[in-house]
């Protein structure tokens, strides 16, 4: 439990640094002044806070949260430690979807998006469900269906820019890079309602995956319906690795890593997990937007490509534990 | 032969059990007498553990019924059919860092509603399944760093921890050295003498088996070769037919129990 009080704290610290630096860095004291609406704090600051750093931290922290939840998830349904909305193809799935709406339209309506991104990364997953179905959904043989299927919605994504108008592609390119950059309280919204849901739903059945990551034939004995359970994980990560793709794009490493954190601090009860899990997943995503925009200016790198910097070397440290272990 | 008369508790009735079009058991009549201990026996691949799915209720006969206390399973919904049979199943596997103690409370999941608490009767079953099966210093450990009979105990630990009254045990003493395979099978009949549960367990030693198990049912190729008392049922003709090897029977002196020991040709 000590190690959940210190990762809070951590929190804390990360999200004022992310809301004080950037071109023009602003003090603790103006930043607390604009988040209380005192009327110590001046116009410039309630500006750069309240239209510009505020919402993209929100947005990335609810990015991340999501991802790291649909990880969680899609880790515990197909019993594998590696696997992740992007490695199976939800996340490419969305992608694909959203490529679509974003290729066809000037200013994409967010609503729409995340419908759209929604609908490709269940379509994503019910392919993968159906595909595996017949053989008893073997680990293994999900995941090489995922990639297969990861590889073909890539594809896909690919084929549409070529048709599109470059604008919309070049467009479509940097939102596919994964990036939050234009942030708005629109898509704050519109994600926050999707990560209730999703982690909402996922609280309800956390006891349930406690048990089903003991492989089918236990969890069925114990009189679990299995095929239930899996159907509702499968949507429910659906519904978050969507939501999050519609908000930022592909942002790699998060669903793969914010639950091995979570494992490590809190063991494997879902229930514990959940929360931790979000929490170090937002984390991970606002303290990678915070470096990708700070150490690499004046070409801010798009975050999706930050955290696969900072995730790589921090997945091969848990393994490497792993093994010393 | 007083096991007869014990009224059955667990009965197949022409079972034709398989996967998809592929027939592994045909026509099967077993039945399994209350409070007592079964031991199946039969080479690998004849379908004991096929047996153990279909008495579990995890498999549905595509001929004939499965009956528990007279009742076709599939009348009763799964979760309270767990509340009657549990199932150590053959291969288990544990995610790495998940400790024993985690393990041990999934064994109490039919037991609990949706939203229901924690609740005393689930510490104690927990506690109890960890003390009988030498476990209870492992608790805490993660299962990355048990042994492999230690792991399988912990899972015997989760299965009892269910407290059923029957218990369907698949190849529950591999892994075990001698000492925890002997405590296993105590604990067996304990259990059954005791408590009055009924097991159905599958064993590769015929000795042990012998020793310790009220019937033996022999199988090969999905069908009962015979079935009945060990001395009734270990006869050298009979392990021939079933395992194709050449055994004496000698009895032990004490306790009665025949004891199969193989022939080489140089004894001949
Ligand atoms: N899940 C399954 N799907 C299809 N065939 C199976 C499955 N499990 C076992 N079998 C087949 O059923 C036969 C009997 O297997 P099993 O009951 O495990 O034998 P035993 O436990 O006696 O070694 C084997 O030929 C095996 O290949
Ligand atoms: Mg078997």
């Amino acid at each position: 439990m000590r190690s959940v009080l210190i990762l809070s704290g951590f929190s804390v610290v990360i999200l004022f640094l992310a809301l004080a630096i950037g071109d023009h860095h602003v003090s603790i004291a103006q930043i607390l002044a604009v988040l209380t609406d005192s009327p110590a704090a001046d116009a410039q600051s309630i500006q750069i806070i309240r239209d510009i750093r505020l919402p993209r931290v929100i947005l990335g922290f609810l990015v991340g949260a999501s991802l790291a939840t649909a990880g969680m998830i899609a880790q515990s349904v197909l019993r594998n430690p590696l696997a992740e909305p992007g490695l199976i193809g939800v996340n490419a799935g969305a992608a694909l979807a959203a490529v679509i709406v974003i290729v066809r339209f000037e200013v994409p309506p967010t609503h729409l998006l995340s419908w759209l991104a929604f609908a490709g990364a269940l379509t994503m997953s019910l392919a993968i469900y159906a595909l595996s179905w017949n053989s008893g959904s073997s680990s293994l043989r999900i995941i090489l269906i995922g990639i297969g299927l990861s590889s073909l919605a890539g594809a896909g994504a690919n084929f549409i820019s070529t048709f599109g108008n470059p604008q919309a592609v070049q467009r479509a390119m940097v939102w596919l890079s994964g990036s939050i950059y234009n942030s708005t309280w629109d898509k704050i919204r519109t994600l926050a309602t999707w990560l209730t849901i999703g982690i909402a739903g996922s609280a309800l059945i956390a006891r349930e995956m406690d048990l089903l990551i003991l492989g089918d034939e236990t969890a069925r004995a114990r009189g679990q319906p299995v095929e239930l359970i899996r159907a509702v994980m499968f949507v429910l990560c659906a519904v978050l690795s969507g939501a999050a793709v519609a908000a930022a794009g592909l942002v790699a490493f998060v669903g793969l890593i914010a639950p091995h954190i979570a494992r490590a601090l809190v063991g494997h009860s879902h229930g514990l997990m959940l929360p931790v899990t979000a929490l170090a997943g937002g984390l991970l995503v606002v303290g990678a937007d915070l470096a990708a925009r700070t150490l690499f200016t004046p070409a801010p790198l798009p975050v999706g490509l930050m955290t696969a910097i900072l995730g790589a070397p921090f997945f091969a440290y848990l393994m490497w534990r792993k093994k010393n272990a | 032969m007083p096991e007869q008369l014990a009224l059955p508790i667990l009965e197949t009735r022409a079972a034709s059990i398989g996967y998809g079009a592929r027939l592994i058991l045909r026509d099967l009549d077993l039945s399994v007498p209350e409070a007592s201990f079964t031991v199946l026996l039969g080479p690998n691949g004849c379908g004991k553990s096929t047996l153990l799915r279909a008495l579990a209720g995890l498999i549905r006969p595509q001929q004939g019924t499965v009956l528990i206390n007279g009742y076709s399973i599939s009348m009763f919904p799964r979760k309270e059919l767990a509340q009657r049979i549990g199932l150590l199943s053959q291969n288990q596997s544990a995610p790495e860092g998940m400790t024993v103690m985690d393990l041990v409370r999934q064994g109490r999941y039919p037991h609990r509603t949706l939203f229901g608490r924690w609740t005393k009767e689930d510490d104690e079953a927990c506690e109890e399944a960890l003390a009988v099966t030498d476990t209870a210093d492992l608790a805490g450990e993660k299962f990355d760093t048990l042994s492999g009979g230690q792991r399988q105990r912990a899972w015997i630990a989760m299965t009892l921890a269910q407290r059923t009254s029957v218990l369907l045990l698949d190849e529950p003493t591999t892994f075990l050295d001698l000492s925890h395979q002997i405590d296993t099978l105590r604990l067996a009949r304990k259990l059954v003498r005791e408590r009055g549960v009924t097991i159905v367990a599958v064993l590769h030693d015929l000795n042990q088996a012998a020793r310790y198990a009220d019937n033996l049912v022999l199988l090969k190729h999905g069908a009962i070769v015979s079935e009945g008392s060990p001395a009734d049922v270990l006869t050298s003709d009979i392990v021939k037919r079933v395992f194709d090897v050449d055994v004496t029977i000698i009895t032990e002196p004490r306790t009665q129990a025949p004891i199969c020991v193989p022939v080489e040709d140089a004894d001949l």
